[in-house]
């Protein structure tokens, strides 16, 4: 309050003052020091905002910085979370490769060896891109590995992976899912396919797709998963993509495309796994730019010659 | 006096180095006229007391709000304390012109417009001091808002950097 009184009292000094000089100097005095003061706050606004332009900088990049360390840090998080080696016994050769679009993929692919002696493997396409995606891709991740451990069929693996998603998931997040299991003795692929892009089998006697599928996980919780089968000829390579393969360049003009992407595999199929997947990628490259618009994922599968058997 | 919390002082003393500020400048002016500088020259244009009280307005505000010193109320007294030391500095140098008969940059007719020495003496006691003091409060009070705006300091801070709750439960 007495701050107040003094605020008041200095400026009605002030007035007082201005009361009783007026008129005793020619008004050209009072222009003065009112240009000169209105220059000097001009120029005291003009510092202030120009500090004001440059801490906003400082924080945007501060800000910046911070989140591209924490996508660094989120990216390594996720390395650790595909697989480092591929079993080499199983009757199965891999090959696999994860292209992010934005640092962090929400595409995943495994292969999983079990105590059992199963061999299963997977590759989901989680719906957006980034760190959600990543996020959900992670608990993907967790999920198949614990239902897989735990001897569920595909299919009821498939219905207790959706079950969970529906319920920790809002409603327009979900995957799409290719998940097969090989049983080596009878050189057999059970697969379901949960709205994923349809992999490509390439053998001696030409290509076709693993075609039956099933609505993505996520959306419905009562889904049903359809299962399906299919012998591998040792030879036959199977191509699980995602769709940033071959939907890439789809914003410039048309995408890569299924036709594409399998006559490069059909033109490579007899080199080691490692090479067709380099080849894949350069095709897309060559066809889209640099920069991936999308996740891409390519798993190659190569069924091999049993012990004693020619290829 | 206590104004905010502070003794006046020590505001006084913060603002120290503004009035050696201001004297230093008043000098300058009194030996460039001495030198030969003649009103209207760009040199007295430019070493002008006026701008210096401006100027240690300015710097004052940012003191202030840097050292935490207060707020709009120690501004104003700042101001008037500013400006009051730049009237008496040119009164004195009237005076003693008048007083001892020579003439210096403050007694010409170009600034006093032809009145008297005792009556520009007054004009700057009154109307120049009471009119600067309104402009440069002004002034400084806008100042110190936007400082506030711009470099908000702890305790001044909007409650938008509250963190939100991530599945807070209840």
């Amino acid at each position: 309050m007495r701050d107040k009184l003094y605020l008041a009292g200095f400026l009605l000094a002030a007035g007082l003052l201005l009361y009783v000089g007026r008129g005793l100097l020619e008004r050209s005095a009072l222009v003065t020091g009112v240009l000169v003061f209105a220059g000097t706050t001009a120029v005291g606004v003009l510092g202030l905002t120009l500090y004001q332009v440059q801490n906003q900088l400082l924080a945007s990049r501060r800000e910046l910085a911070r989140k591209e360390a924490e996508i660094n840090f989120a990216r390594e998080v996720q390395v650790a979370l595909f697989p480092r080696q591929f079993p080499t016994d199983s009757g199965l050769e891999f090959s696999a490769v994860c292209v992010p679009a934005a640092g962090i993929s929400g595409d995943y692919y495994d292969v999983l060896q079990l105590s059992d002696g199963r061999l299963a493997f997977a590759v989901a396409d989680v719906s957006g891109k980034g760190l959600p995606a990543a996020i959900l891709m992670s608990n993907l991740h967790a999920g198949l590995h614990i239902l897989v451990e735990a001897g569920h069929s595909p299919a009821e693996l498939c219905a207790q992976l959706n079950r969970h998603l529906c319920q920790f998931t809002e409603a327009y997040r979900f995957a799409t899912l290719f998940y097969a299991e090989w049983n080596s003795s009878e050189r057999c692929l059970t697969y379901v396919n949960a709205g994923h892009t349809e992999p490509l089998l390439v053998g001696a006697n030409g290509s076709r797709r693993l075609a039956t599928g099933s609505l993505p996980i996520g959306l419905f919780p009562a889904t049903q998963f359809h299962v399906a089968t299919t012998v591998l000829a040792p030879g036959d390579v199977v191509v699980v993509y995602s769709d940033g393969i071959t939907e890439a360049g789809v914003l410039e003009a048309e995408p890569f495309g299924e036709r594409r992407l399998e006559a490069v595999v059909k033109a490579h199929r007899h080199q080691p796994l490692s090479e067709i997947e380099r080849e894949v990628l350069t095709a897309v490259e060559n066809w889209s730019g640099k920069d991936p618009g999308d996740d891409m994922t390519l798993l190659l599968v190569r069924a091999t010659a049993a012990m004693g058997e020619a290829l | 006096m206590k104004i905010e919390g502070h003794r006046l002082r020590d505001l006084v003393r913060l603002l120290a180095p503004l009035f050696e500020l201001i004297a230093a400048v008043w000098a300058l002016r009194m030996v460039a006229f001495a030198a030969g500088a003649r009103p209207g020259s760009v040199w007295l244009h430019i070493i002008s007391v006026t701008v210096a009280g401006a100027v240690s307005i300015l710097l004052a505000v940012l003191m202030i709000h840097h050292r935490r010193f207060g707020s709009y109320p120690s501004v104003v007294v700042t101001v008037f304390l500013l400006i009051a030391w730049e009237e008496l500095l040119i009164s004195a140098a009237i005076a003693f012109a008048t007083i001892t008969g020579t003439v210096n940059v403050y007694s010409v007719a170009k600034y006093s417009f032809g009145r008297a020495p005792w009556h520009h003496i007054a004009a700057q006691l009154t109307l120049i001091l009471g009119s600067r003091t309104i402009l440069g409060a002004a002034m400084g009070c806008l100042l110190l808002w936007m400082l506030r705006r711009v470099d908000p300091m702890e305790g001044q801070r909007a409650e938008g950097g509250k963190r939100k709750a991530v599945g807070s439960r209840s």
